[in-house]
């Protein structure tokens, strides 16, 4: 009945580009995952309780990890013998052609963004229990813009980093405004949104001046005619390809928040839930992070010496600024988003030296990988605890609400102070060897006075880290504030409630709601962040465990293609 | 077919005088046969409206009451013509020309006439010029198709938005959602008569129909070959398209007086009204062009072959006008949540489901998926699958309708009840008191 | 170019048409216009209330929607014309995309967002209206007092002996 009469045109067929499935897996599990779970919490809506999508979402991160260890072993073993995968002919460690690139640095990025995306599920379980919200779409949102973050990581063309950016960011602007009933959380997603739409303009005119520079969208492209290449004049159109470089570098920095295009940051972290902001600190800046040193340290490199000064100066400022002015904060939020500022500062330096041509560019690999891994670790845990003490209504970020924390709840106050001293670079922990492995690259590069300025960054911020740990653990002298939290001791006291329905048992007072929450934070969330300021102390004391994997993963950044 | 053989070939080197001329004369002749047969097709209407509600109809001015739409539209001009003073004047003034100037500009995709027995491809010399009997075969047609009817859509919606009134801005509102619901449907069907087509010029759509078709008996008419679904969709999502009965919600008389035209009066009305009568009679032509093959038929001598075609034609579009009629006094016009669950629900995912398993079926009989030898056994696979996938997608569907009415229930704190019509049959079944 | 000719030909032969049409009707018309005639239609009534500014969210949304499915045939058309060169890719890529348009439009529906109208068939609970109350529990029997022993539920005994006094 149907199309009896085929037509008698014939055609040749176009060959499609040659696909490695299997080398695809860690990428698909976490955007099939996501596909799939609202599909299902679309038409079985008894999966839509709370803790199937969590559930779901932390064995898709799982399982998209576990993926990537078969990858990691073809990967590292081509690696070493130079071999290729796909067809061949759109260079190494590339595929469907070449739009895609495996190798360990997509593996190791990959990997982080699957931690985050872990941790982040653990803690919005609790987060939407305890604000009284339903519905997968965080989860959903949170896979889909975690596979944006790994395609970005692993484009191979501009086009496709674009898409990556794309479905990374735009997730990340609804997931910042999913809390409808606050008006901050709206504002947030808003400012964001906006933001963001201005950083992919600029990024997409960056592609669309490269393109024209270069005549084409491929990293392999670029790279090849830039002036390394033999038989082309060096300063080919580079006035254009200049240009290029400072929107596309301009469009990462409002992704990372760099400064100076970080004033979304602070405003969006403070407003927009505290697990999103876990997953926007983390898997989102990692992604943003794993897409820059793609593109500058492989397409851009033979312009290193042009963009070079550009990263320093990002770096400097980011690291500088972010610590002062996250002095100045009371809210312990934007402090921490200025934290996250000047952390992106230290990655920056990382990059910086990895452009180096000589040692210190593999030393500045490594130290942006083991960066890229405690950051997200200890930033993901550093959110947790503030999602915890936050309570209901996610309102409770002043520095006096962490008050005595040490007190209602021994276990958070030393968590956090694990995570915070790691953050501020304190030994033993995974902060101190990230920035320890930052400045040496940067030494071994011959850039001292970054290297100084580093340190001097470093030391601001540890005052900043030093201001909460300090108010959680003095219970200041304030005749008022014990008073206060004598009673509210006492109404919570009397209660005596079991662990499992802290949740659920608070009308008396907003008073009592918070130290619920502290008191007894959901157990998952209790256990993301155990977990975080775990990883962060195994890092911090076997700072070398899985070596091999960093420098390899490292090299494979520094060879690309 | 290569790309750079797509059009009229008069026009496809350069243009001279004398091709302006019979572009000229093409258009006026196309405008003054628009015009015609709007005025015939409103008497045609009437006519056969009365008949079917056991009336006469119009039967004074002229012959068998056929000057009554002339001097209807005379009337018109003499009617004093209101700008309501709360309007946005500049727009409601727009409006008229946003509506008329796209139905007439759709003309151009129709081929009215042409021989295209025997592979021919419709074109007709005259003084060495080769030129299809259609206003301009442009090379994206069906695409200009859905470009006009959307700014057609403008011009509804904007008469009613600038009339400063609420009847009319309910209309129009209604109007857009509706169109724009319908279009993608309406969207959708097309694609697979392009799937079997392989061209967007409509030319070349009746060419390939006209080609020989199942066992030379039955014809090669995209109705047959893109498996009637298609056609279904689109003259429904068509029928919506026109705003006619039973989908004239934008004029429900009984709820919005006369919709987004309300306010307008003497010739801006007679724009609309005029639009509306054109647009059906190329809704009918773009019908019998798609899916029925045109002007393509069967060529028996006597006439000239392009002559046969424009028989054939017309007599294929005097079906669908009837059809649009018939609909119009048969079927009671929906509500509009049923409008648009069918629009969405029913006719979007059929449309989309019944393109995948058609292309699915096409290429695996030009051998392209190569599961066994055999292209046959390949079909037959594929379409298993397909229609698996097709019934897995439709549960899919219902059980998100479902939810979401469950949702909706919960949410308004009804239940669904089944009817109790249990009145005294003793105590409810597990109580067991006495 | 030269193809689209004829469109602008026809295009400028509408608007003419359309223009000289008002023309005409500027001369021949009368021109009277009263307060009563330039007034906003109400079926006869004075009008009252302005005209409503905002509309519900519901029709921003189907237009969004149809931006969605726009773009899907927008991307279609282009395959759908070379889907025999594109061969088994072109098919597995529309596929893929497809299939993500449909489950998108799956979580749409499931979330109310094409839902129009009132609910159909459907009752509101109400404690009055249950399917539990019959006229065996909600009727009560006079004159068999003493007689038969009926056992009711706590909430109707209650109610009964509540109705009792105020009889």
């Amino acid at each position: 009945m149907i199309a009896l009469v085929a037509q008698d045109t014939q055609t040749v067929a176009l060959p499609g580009p040659p696909v490695v499935w299997s080398l695809l897996w860690p990428f698909l599990i976490l955007a099939v995952g996501g596909v799939l779970l609202v599909t299902v919490t679309s038409v079985v809506p008894v999966l839509r309780g709370r803790s199937f999508p969590a559930a779901f979402t932390c064995l898709t991160a799982l399982a998209s990890g576990l993926s990537l260890i078969p990858v990691w072993q073809r990967v590292d073993r081509l690696d070493l013998v130079g071999g290729t995968i796909g067809s061949g002919t759109e260079g190494p460690r590339s595929l469907v052609s070449g739009a895609y690139a495996v190798d360990g640095f997509t593996v190791f990025v990959t990997g982080v963004i699957c931690v985050s995306v872990f941790l982040t599920a653990l803690l919005l379980d609790g987060y939407l229990r305890r604000e009284g919200l339903d519905g997968p779409e965080w989860y959903v949102l949170m896979l889909m813009s975690a596979s944006g973050g790994v395609l970005l990581a692993s484009a191979n063309d501009l086009i496709v980093s674009f898409l990556g950016l794309e479905i990374l960011s735009i997730a990340a602007y609804v997931m910042a405004a999913l809390h409808l009933r606050r008006a901050e959380s709206q504002e947030a997603g808003f400012k964001y949104f906006v933001l963001g739409a201005l950083a992919s303009a600029f990024f997409l005119y960056g592609i669309a001046l490269v393109y024209g520079a270069t005549g084409s969208t491929t990293l392999q492209g670029i790279f090849a005619a830039g002036p390394n290449a033999a038989g082309l004049d060096p300063r080919t159109d580079s006035s254009l390809i200049l240009a290029g470089m400072a929107l596309l570098l301009v469009g990462f920095a409002f992704k990372v928040s760099a400064v100076p295009f970080h004033f979304w940051a602070p405003d969006v972290y403070q407003g927009a839930p505290s697990p999103v902001v876990a997953f926007m600190a983390s898997g989102v800046k990692v992604a943003g992070f794993a897409g820059l040193a793609r593109i500058f340290l492989y397409a851009f490199q033979p312009y290193w010496a042009d963009w070079r000064p550009a990263i320093a100066a990002l770096a400097v400022l980011s690291t500088i600024v972010g610590g002062l002015l996250a002095l100045a904060q009371r809210n312990v939020k934007r402090m921490l988003a200025y934290s996250s500022i000047n952390h992106a500062g230290f990655m920056l330096l990382a990059i910086h030296a990895a452009a180096s041509p000589d040692d210190g560019g593999q030393r500045g690999a490594e130290a942006l990988l083991f960066y890229l891994l405690a950051y997200t670790v200890m930033v993901t845990g550093t959110f947790g605890v503030a999602t915890i003490v936050g309570g209901r209504g996610d309102g409770r970020h002043d520095l006096d609400d962490y008050r005595g924390l040490s007190r209602s709840n021994p276990l958070l106050a030393g968590v956090m102070a694990i995570l915070l001293f790691s953050q501020a670079g304190v030994p033993f922990t995974s902060g101190f060897f990230a920035k320890f492995r930052v400045i040496g690259a940067l030494a071994s590069d011959g850039s001292y006075a970054l290297g100084g300025a580093a340190m001097l960054a470093a030391v601001i911020s540890a005052v900043l880290y030093l201001r909460i740990v300090v108010s959680m653990f003095l219970i200041d002298n304030g005749e008022a504030h014990e008073a206060d939290h004598e009673a509210v001791d006492a109404v919570a006291g009397g209660r005596a409630a079991p662990e499992a329905e802290g949740d659920t048992l608070v009308e008396a007072s907003p008073e009592a709601s918070v130290l619920t929450s502290v008191r007894a934070p959901a157990p998952t969330a209790l256990l993301a962040v155990c977990l975080a300021a775990a990883v962060t102390l195994v890092l911090g004391l076997l700072p070398d465990l899985g070596g091999g994997i960093l420098s390899d993963a490292a090299s494979a950044l520094l060879l690309a293609g | 077919m290569s790309l750079l053989a797509l059009g009229e070939p008069y026009l496809s080197d350069g243009v001279d005088l004398g091709d302006v001329v019979l572009t000229v004369v093409k258009v006026v002749v196309a405008f003054v046969v628009l015009l015609v047969s709007v005025m015939l097709m409103v008497w045609f209407e009437r006519k056969v409206i009365s008949r079917l509600q056991n009336r006469i109809g119009p039967n004074v001015a002229g012959p068998f009451g056929l000057l009554q739409t002339l001097a209807d539209g005379m009337k018109l001009f003499f009617k004093e013509d209101l700008i309501p003073e709360r309007s946005d004047r500049f727009v409601f003034q727009l409006a008229p020309y946003l509506s008329v100037v796209p139905a007439f500009l759709t003309f151009i995709l129709v081929p009215i006439a042409g021989d295209f027995s025997d592979g021919k491809d419709g074109s007709v010399s005259i003084a060495g010029r080769q030129f299809f009997l259609q206003v301009a075969d442009v090379p994206v047609g069906i695409l200009f198709f859905l470009a006009m009817s959307s700014i057609g859509v403008y011009g509804v919606m904007l008469a009613g938005w600038s009339s400063g009134s609420k009847y009319p801005l309910l209309g129009s509102v209604r109007a857009s959602a509706q169109a724009i619901s319908y279009e993608a449907a309406l969207g959708l069907s097309l694609a697979s008569v392009l799937l079997i087509s392989g061209t967007l010029s409509t030319n070349e759509i009746v060419q390939v129909q006209a080609g020989e078709g199942f066992r030379g008996i039955i014809p090669n008419w995209n109705l047959i070959t893109t498996g009637f679904v298609p056609f279904g969709i689109f003259l429904i999502a068509g029928t919506a398209e026109l705003n006619r009965p039973p989908f004239d919600m934008v004029e429900a008389e009984q709820e919005l007086v006369g919709g987004f035209h309300t306010e307008y009066s003497s010739i801006r009305f007679a724009m609309f009204y005029l639009a509306e009568f054109m647009n059906t009679v190329t809704m009918s032509a773009i019908i019998v062009t798609l899916f029925f093959g045109g002007p393509a038929g069967p060529n028996f001598g006597v006439l000239p072959g392009w002559l046969w075609g424009f028989v054939w034609f017309f007599l294929k579009l005097l079906v669908f006008l009837f059809t649009f009629v018939w609909f119009r006094a048969t079927l009671p016009r929906l509500r509009y949540d049923q409008l648009m669950d069918l629009g969405w629900k029913l006719l979007i995912p059929l449309a989309l489901g019944w393109l995948m398993i058609l292309a699915g079926i096409r290429v695996a009989q030009s051998g392209g998926f190569g599961i066994t030898d055999s292209t046959q056994v390949d079909t037959g696979i594929v379409l298993v699958v397909g229609l698996a996938i097709g019934v897995v997608a439709a549960l899919l569907l219902s059980s998100a309708v479902r939810t979401s009415r469950q949702d909706r229930l919960h949410r308004h704190g009804l239940v669904e009840v089944a009817p109790v019509f249990e009145l005294d049959g003793g105590a409810p079944a597990g109580e067991g008191h006495h | 170019m030269a193809q689209y000719l004829p469109v602008l030909a026809l295009l400028v032969l509408a608007g003419l048409f359309a223009g000289l049409s008002f023309v005409a009707s500027k001369i021949f018309a009368p021109r009277n216009p009263t307060a009563e005639k330039l007034a906003p239609y109400e079926c006869g009534i004075t009008p009252g209330r302005d005209l409503p500014e905002r509309f519900p969210v519901r029709f921003y949304l189907v237009a969004m929607l149809f931006v969605i499915f726009d773009i899907e045939i927008v991307f279609l058309y282009p395959w759908a014309v070379n889907y025999q060169e594109l061969g088994l890719f072109g098919l597995v890529s529309v596929l893929i995309f497809s299939a993500l348009v449909f489950e998108s439009f799956v979580y749409l529906i499931s979330k109310g967002a094409l839902d129009w109208g009132p609910l159909q068939v459907s009752r509101r609970q109400d404690p009055m209206r249950s399917a539990d109350r019959t006229t065996a529990s909600t009727v009560r029997r006079v004159g068999q007092d003493g007689r038969t022993v009926t056992v009711l539920d706590a909430g109707v005994a209650a109610e009964e002996a509540g109705s009792g006094v105020a009889a």
